[in-house]
C-alpha cells in the first residue's frame, strides 16, 4: 500500500504542474477594441495622400510551398492595414501595417525578411538605422533592400512587440518570454514602408522619401495612433 | 527505504500491477494533453514536421513493449536522483507551457517520465526505458528561427549536389539559389523537400535500426550509428534528384504527386541503406579477416 501511494502522491503533484502552468498563463495587455487602424491612421496628411491602385503588395506572412496563401498557418494579425499614397510631386509608397494583440512564441508579427524571399524577391542589403520620427522620438528601423530580375523594392520596416523595437526573432522570443513571466502578454505591429522602383533607381533617395513619409505619418496621427506605431504603453494609457 | 522496499516486494505482480500507474498516467494526461494539441496545431500538421506523431507512436510501442519492467515490483529506486528529474521536468512544464514555449514544455517529458521511472519503479526499468524515452527527444519541433539558419545552407547544398549530377548526365538544368530548371519547369526546393526535419526522421530511423538490431559489438553500432547522417542526407538528395526526374519526363502534376509519397520512398530507402550496411557489417565483423576492425574501433 505505501507503494501505491507514491504513484498516488506522484499523480497529484502532476495535476499540480497542470494547474499550476495554467494559472501561470499571462494575459493580454492590449485590448483589440483599442486598435482601429482604419480610422486611426489618416488617408490624407501633409503633403501625402492615399491613392486607390490595383498595386498588389508583398504579403504580410509567409506563403505556403507552392505559392499559395497557407491556409492552415496561423494568421498572427487581429488588424492589418495595406495602402498606396502618394506625394504631392507624384512619388508614391506603400504603407502596410500588421497588428497582433497577442504576441505569442508561435504567434507573432512575421519579419518582411522571409515575406520578402519568400516571394522571389532576394535581401540583398539589412541594415538598422535609427529614425527620428520627431523630436524625442526616436525608433531604430531596419532598412531592406530587396530585388529581383525586373525591379527592386528599398523596405523601410520596425517591428514593435510590447514596448520595444524588437531586431531579430530571437530577441521577439525573449521579449515575449519576458514579459510573459510578469504575467503579461504583449501586444505587436510591424510598421512597414516600401516603394517599387525599377532596378537603376537611386536607393538612397527613396529611404529619404520613406522617412519624410514616416515623419509626416507620425506628426498626423494621434496619441493613440502613436502609440500603436512606436510605443504600446501609451496605448492602453489612453 | 527499507521499509519500502519491504513494502514493495510483498505486493502482488501480474496486471494488477500495471492499475498502481493509473494515478501517474491521469496526471500525465492532465499536462501533456494540451502540450499535444498544440504540438499539433503549430508544427505537425506540417507535412515536415510529420515524424513528430510517428516518433511519439514508435515509443509508446517500444514502452508498451517492454510494460513488463514496470508491472513488476519496485526494485532499487533511486528517489533523491527520481525526484531531481522530476524537478527539471516540471520546472520546464510550467515555464515552457504557461509561457507558450513549444520546446521546453514538449521536450519536458523527458526528464519527467525518467525520474519517475527511476523514482516509483527504480534502476532496472529506468535502463531498459531509457533510449525509448530519450528517444521521444527527437519528436520535439525545432523553432522556425534556429530551423533557418541551418535549414538554408542545406537547402542550398542539396540542390547544388542535385544540379551538378544532372548537369552531368546532361540533362538540360540551371539553378538560381533554391530554384532548379529544368527543361520547361521550374521546381522551388521548399523546407520540406532537403529540411533540416525530414533529417530528423531519417537519424531517427537510424538511431531505432540501431537500437532494434542489438547487436552485441560495439565497433557495429558505433559504425551505423557514424553512417546515420551521410545515409540521411544521400537519401535526401535521392529524393530530390527523382523529384526533378519525374517532373522532367511526366510532367508538373506527376511531380506533385510523386511529392507527396516521396518521404515514404526516402525513409525506405534509408532503412535498406541501414539493412544492406548492417549485414555487411555482420558479414565483415564476424569474418576473421576483419578482426582487426573492431580492434582498430576499440583502441
Amino acid at each position: 500500500m505505501i507503494a501505491h501511494m507514491r504513484f498516488l502522491i506522484a499523480g497529484l503533484v502532476l495535476v499540480g504542474a497542470s494547474g499550476l502552468a495554467y494559472g501561470l498563463r499571462p494575459t493580454p495587455v492590449v485590448e483589440l477594441r483599442d486598435v482601429d487602424l482604419e480610422r486611426q491612421i489618416p488617408s490624407s496628411f501633409g503633403s501625402w495622400h492615399e491613392v486607390r491602385t490595383g498595386q498588389v503588395q508583398v504579403d504580410l506572412a509567409p506563403r505556403g510551398e507552392n505559392g499559395e496563401p497557407e491556409a492552415t498557418l496561423i494568421w498572427p494579425y487581429d488588424k492589418t492595414l495595406t495602402r498606396v499614397y502618394k506625394r504631392a510631386d507624384g512619388q508614391t509608397l506603400m504603407l502596410a501595417l500588421a497588428w497582433g494583440s497577442k504576441q505569442r512564441q508561435e504567434i507573432k508579427v512575421h519579419r518582411p525578411e522571409l515575406c520578402y524571399a519568400g516571394q522571389g524577391l532576394r535581401v540583398v542589403e539589412h541594415r538598422n538605422t535609427p529614425l527620428e520620427l520627431s523630436s524625442g522620438t526616436q525608433v531604430v528601423a531596419t532598412r531592406l533592400l530587396t530585388k529581383n530580375n525586373a525591379r527592386m523594392e528599398p523596405v523601410t520596416y520596425w517591428i514593435r512587440i510590447g514596448d520595444k523595437i524588437s531586431f531579430s526573432a530571437w530577441q521577439s522570443r525573449i521579449q515575449i518570454l519576458q514579459e510573459g513571466l510578469h504575467g503579461r502578454i504583449p501586444d505587436g505591429i510591424l510598421v512597414r514602408v516600401s516603394q517599387a522602383l525599377p532596378l537603376e533607381a537611386r536607393v538612397e533617395e527613396s529611404y529619404a522619401v520613406q522617412d519624410d513619409f514616416l515623419k509626416q505619418l507620425y506628426a498626423a496621427v494621434d496619441t493613440a495612433g502613436k502609440g500603436v506605431l512606436v510605443n504600446g504603453r501609451q496605448v492602453s494609457a489612453q | 527505504m527499507s521499509s519500502v522496499l519491504a513494502a514493495s516486494r510483498s505486493e502482488p505482480r501480474g496486471a494488477s500491477s500495471l492499475l498502481r500507474w493509473i494515478p501517474v498516467v491521469l496526471g500525465l494526461g492532465m499536462m501533456y494533453v494540451p502540450t499535444y494539441i498544440d504540438m499539433w496545431k503549430y508544427f505537425w500538421f506540417r507535412e515536415d514536421n510529420a515524424h513528430g506523431p510517428l516518433i511519439v507512436a514508435v515509443v509508446a510501442w517500444l514502452i508498451w513493449r517492454r510494460r513488463e519492467v514496470l508491472t513488476g515490483p519496485a526494485e532499487q529506486t533511486r528517489p533523491v536522483w527520481g525526484s531531481l528529474l522530476i524537478s527539471l521536468g516540471l520546472l520546464l512544464y510550467v515555464v515552457g507551457r504557461s509561457q507558450g514555449v513549444a520546446q521546453p514544455d514538449a521536450f519536458s517529458q523527458v526528464p519527467l517520465l525518467l525520474g519517475l521511472v527511476l523514482a516509483l519503479q527504480g534502476q532496472r526499468a529506468f535502463r531498459v526505458l531509457l533510449f525509448p524515452i530519450c528517444f521521444l527527444t527527437l519528436s520535439v519541433s525545432l523553432p522556425g528561427a534556429l530551423l533557418d539558419v541551418v535549414l538554408i545552407p542545406l537547402k542550398h547544398f542539396v540542390s547544388s549536389i542535385v544540379e551538378e549530377i544532372l548537369y552531368l548526365a546532361g540533362y538540360p538544368i540551371a539553378r538560381a539559389g533554391v530554384v532548379l530548371n529544368i527543361g520547361p519547369y521550374q521546381l522551388l526546393i521548399a523546407d520540406a523537400c532537403s529540411g533540416l526535419n525530414s533529417m530528423i526522421a531519417l537519424t531517427c530511423v537510424g538511431l531505432l535500426y540501431v537500437y532494434m538490431s542489438q547487436r552485441n559489438s560495439i565497433a557495429h553500432n558505433v559504425i551505423l550509428l557514424a553512417f546515420t547522417l551521410p545515409i540521411a542526407f544521400v537519401a535526401n538528395v535521392l529524393r530530390v534528384l527523382t523529384l526533378v526526374l519525374v517532373t522532367y519526363y511526366f510532367g508538373d502534376s506527376a511531380g506533385h504527386s510523386f511529392h507527396d509519397y516521396a518521404g515514404y520512398a526516402e525513409i525506405a530507402f534509408a532503412f535498406g541503406a541501414f539493412f544492406v550496411l548492417d549485414s555487411i557489417l555482420v558479414r565483415v565483423l564476424a569474418d576473421g579477416r576483419d578482426g582487426h576492425l573492431e580492434k582498430c574501433a576499440a583502441g
